[in-house]
């Protein structure tokens, strides 16, 4: 026993030795490069694919590393190995052992052993898709926190948010008209605080992405002079993208958002939803 | 750098805060020697340093933490970067002081012989230890991403954060843009903790605190069951606790900041000890974890709604067990530490807005129960669908439940055993009870939570299992850990020897007591 895990950990250690000093000698550069020529012609993947492969490759240098350091240490202390590795098989044996005899027995055994190998099999299956998602991730995240990043919501609210970021000084408070949930937008302009009056109707439902359910909404029309002298907001937001309230003839009503839209989609065309934002004491329309 | 030190300085000060309320717990209302602090005896270690007690101690210190900052809150305590320091603080000490009255004495010391841990023990911790590792390496590449960790709890930690004052006219404004106003604060106070000592927003290193939960519950497990059932048994279960799949990898497990973790964890150690309670009821009612499953399930209700039914059912379970055994004041703790958590909450949750959240219990009438009957089947074939055909997904422990259940029907009639069985039919009722009274269609509302509400049940799942099983494996039940006799100690009661034998109150089996000796005694007898 003894002597099979020496030869088992010797090419193991081997193996490791030339696979860790290839990744370490190969620049990251290379991996990226190749990650890129085999993604699909999208900008977004091909992003994904070049961190993807920073991720791995600085995963895999590390992980090289310490193999390293295990496999040595596990060959200088081959003998201990072997004997715990033995007792934890025999304990194994032990535990999963049914208490009928005969062939029931032995079949109830190595039913639960099956069913055990099954766990860890799934559990490392599972482990391995999550390590590889964080590397997909990698290129979004880096080790920013959630106001830097921005993460998973739509590009149209990531780019009303830094818009509003820009124009809004904290800690104003925002009265927004929106046919949306605007929970991330909340979120990451603290500490500017929204004030969304949510409409009845909209109120339990569920929203999809990309609008393909319309909520009903309020529009500034909607709301009377006293509620908004209650609601005491220092500027009023309108921000629609579903199709009962995107109306063409609003889309460019807000030139500092028209400017900023522009500038960051190097486009010349008009955004293609509402948004108006407007300080309280301008007029509204 | 000095951000890691200030999270573990604020996180280590609530686990020595959890150890030792867990350990006065069990000084106080199990005075002779619980069985809880046995392995201590043996591993010559402090009662606080017990697997056990800083297992349940984890998520107990970071609940009540979360709770005491709720009342300094209520008190019109500012909740800003002094008050969470002097909390750490005063924590620390309180841990420091529970850690010099279960200090052993020297002569006590030496007259027990420290059992070493088996080769399978020890490669246990080692996975146990990679799988917290695995963990927080990938909670600090994650930041809050999720709808519900962002919109209903990630936004009030932050308000908490930037207005330091729990009844910030934001929170309490119905207009302010917030997912369920009205939702338990344990998890934002939990995060707003970490903000103040670090002096600013990171809603990625906010999520340690999930990583340490994930950690209790894992020891907590590993703890009680080594008791139980044996350390090779004890220490395997929590392994395979920590390798569900849903439990470890997936995105809406203990990886994110949303509460269906958190809640996992709080029901699953409140459930873990109550059952402990049970199994031992032969032998003496033990009331220290009756007292803390109280305190566990009332953090349960304090991180989530489904908490409230999870501790309704709960009491509801446990009510019938003891009280068909008359053991009246084993209950009345139970539902002492719940109240003790739950009601201040609850008065808070009073001054915050009411909108038109899903308030299941004023829906719960005669009427919306007869018309959600239509909604049993599609619930009760999609709840089965997640359970076992998407076992590959979610992890085999609902497969294992039903085996076990198959091939061992009489051990499920067993007190402990049942008492697991009702709690998760009582659970899973309960959320077909939601599913029928809610405003939005079935296939959305159980469709689309139906997996987060059966992760919040997986210990308990997993615990009845491993109950099963162990119950069925001659191996375990002939190595469970021998207690050891209770010696002269100073401030404890000593007992009678010719006590030792007949059945016990307030103390753990009296089986054969394992020898006393040196390690050179046992080379030598060898």
């Amino acid at each position: 026993m003894s002597r099979l895990l020496k030869i088992t950990l010797g090419i193991l250690l081997l193996a490791d030795i030339l696979l860790t000093a290839a990744v370490w000698l190969i620049p990251v550069e290379v991996f990226q490069n190749w990650a890129f020529q085999r993604a699909p012609n999208d900008p977004y993947l091909q992003f994904e694919a070049i961190g993807q492969a920073e991720a791995l490759c600085w995963l895999g240098r590390a992980a090289g590393l310490v193999m390293l350091v295990l496999c040595g240490l596990a060959l200088t202390k081959a003998p201990h190995l072997s004997a715990f590795v033995s007792q934890i098989s025999l304990r194994l044996g032990r535990l999963t052992q049914s208490a009928h005899p005969g062939w029931r027995g032995r079949v109830i055994s190595w039913g639960i052993r099956g069913f055990l190998a099954g766990w860890m099999l799934l559990a490392a299956t599972q482990a391995w898709a999550a390590i590889l998602q964080r590397s997909r991730d990698w290129p979004y995240y880096h080790l920013n926190p959630g106001s830097v990043v921005l993460p998973n919501i739509s590009d149209s609210n990531r780019d009303v948010i830094r818009y509003l970021r820009e124009a809004v000084p904290p800690p104003s408070r925002v009265l927004v008209l929106s046919d949306q949930k605007l929970f991330f937008l909340s979120y990451y302009l603290l500490p500017r605080r929204l004030l969304h009056p949510m409409h009845a109707d909209s109120e339990f439902v569920i929203p999809l992405p990309d609008q393909q359910r319309q909520l009903t909404a309020y529009r500034l029309s909607d709301l009377s002079a006293e509620q908004l002298q209650k609601w005491r907001p220092d500027y009023i937001l309108e921000y629609f993208e579903g199709p009962e309230y995107n109306e063409a003839a609003r889309r460019g009503e807000d030139a500092n958002w028209v400017r900023f839209w522009r500038a960051r989609t190097q486009s010349a065309d008009l955004p293609p939803y509402v948004v108006v934002l407007r300080p309280v004491s301008e007029p509204a329309r | 750098m000095m951000d890691v030190l200030l999270i573990l300085f604020g996180l280590g000060g609530a686990i020595a805060l959890g150890s030792a309320v867990v350990t006065a717990i069990s000084k106080w209302l199990c005075p002779v020697e619980p069985s809880s602090q046995q392995a201590s005896v043996r591993s010559r270690m402090p009662v606080i340093l017990n697997p056990e007690t800083i297992g349940l101690g984890i998520p107990l210190g970071l609940g009540l933490t979360s709770w005491l900052l709720l009342l300094a809150g209520m008190a019109g305590i500012p909740l800003g970067r002094p008050w969470s320091f002097a909390l750490a603080a005063g924590s620390w000490m309180a841990g420091g002081i529970a850690w010099r009255i279960t200090k052993r004495p020297p002569e006590r010391k030496s007259g027990n012989a420290e059992i070493p841990a088996s080769a399978f023990t020890i490669g246990c911790r080692w996975l146990m230890g990679l799988l917290i590792a695995n963990l927080a390496c990938q909670t600090l590449l994650t930041p809050q991403h999720l709808w519900d960790e962002r919109a209903i709890y990630g936004i009030k930690a932050a308000v908490l954060s930037e207005d330091q004052d729990l009844n910030s006219e934001s929170l309490t404004d119905p207009l302010f843009v917030q997912y369920h106003p009205r939702y338990p604060l344990l998890l934002p106070l939990a995060e707003h903790h970490v903000y103040a000592l670090i002096g600013r927003v990171d809603d990625r290193l906010a999520k340690l605190v999930i990583v340490m939960m994930y950690s209790g519950l894992l020891l907590g497990f590993a703890g009680v069951l080594s008791r139980r059932f044996g350390p090779d048994s004890g220490w395997g279960t929590a392994v395979l606790l920590g390798t569900i799949p849903a439990v470890s990898f997936w995105e809406y497990g203990f990886l994110c900041a949303q509460a269906d973790a958190p809640l996992a964890c709080y029901h699953g150690l409140a459930v873990l000890c109550a059952w402990d309670a049970l199994d031992q009821l032969r032998r003496g009612m033990r009331f220290d974890r009756l007292a803390q499953a109280g305190l566990l399930a009332g953090l349960a209700v304090f991180v989530k709604d489904e908490g409230i039914a999870f501790a309704l059912v709960d009491a509801a379970v446990l009510g019938v067990m003891l009280l068909s055994g008359r053991h009246l004041r084993g209950i009345g703790l139970f539902l002492a530490g719940t109240v003790l958590i739950a009601v201040p909450w609850f008065w808070h949750r009073t001054s915050l807005p009411v909108t038109g959240e899903m308030t299941y219990f004023s829906r719960l009438t005669p009427a919306a129960l007869q018309m959600g009957l239509a909604t049993l089947g599609w619930s009760l074939r999609h709840l089965l669908f997640r359970m076992f055909r998407e076992a590959g997904t979610w992890g085999l422990h609902w497969w294992g439940v039903l085996l076990s259940l198959v091939a061992h029907p009489r051990r499920a009639l067993d007190r402990s055993q049942l008492f697991l069985l009702l709690d998760l039919a009582g659970a899973l009722c309960s959320l077909l009870v939601a599913g029928m009274i809610a405003p939005t269609t079935v296939e959305e509302h159980i469709g689309g939570s139906s997996h987060r509400f059966l992760l919040q049940l997986t210990p308990v799942a997993l615990l009845f299992l491993v109950g099963q099983w162990n119950r069925a494996m001659p191996d375990l039940a002939e190595e469970a850990p021998t207690s050891v006799s209770p010696e002269k100690s100073p401030g404890r009661p000593q007992q009678d020897t010719s006590q030792r034998n007949k059945p016990q109150t307030n103390m753990s089996p009296a089986k054969p007591v394992r020898p006393s000796g040196s390690r050179a005694d046992a080379r030598r007898k060898k």
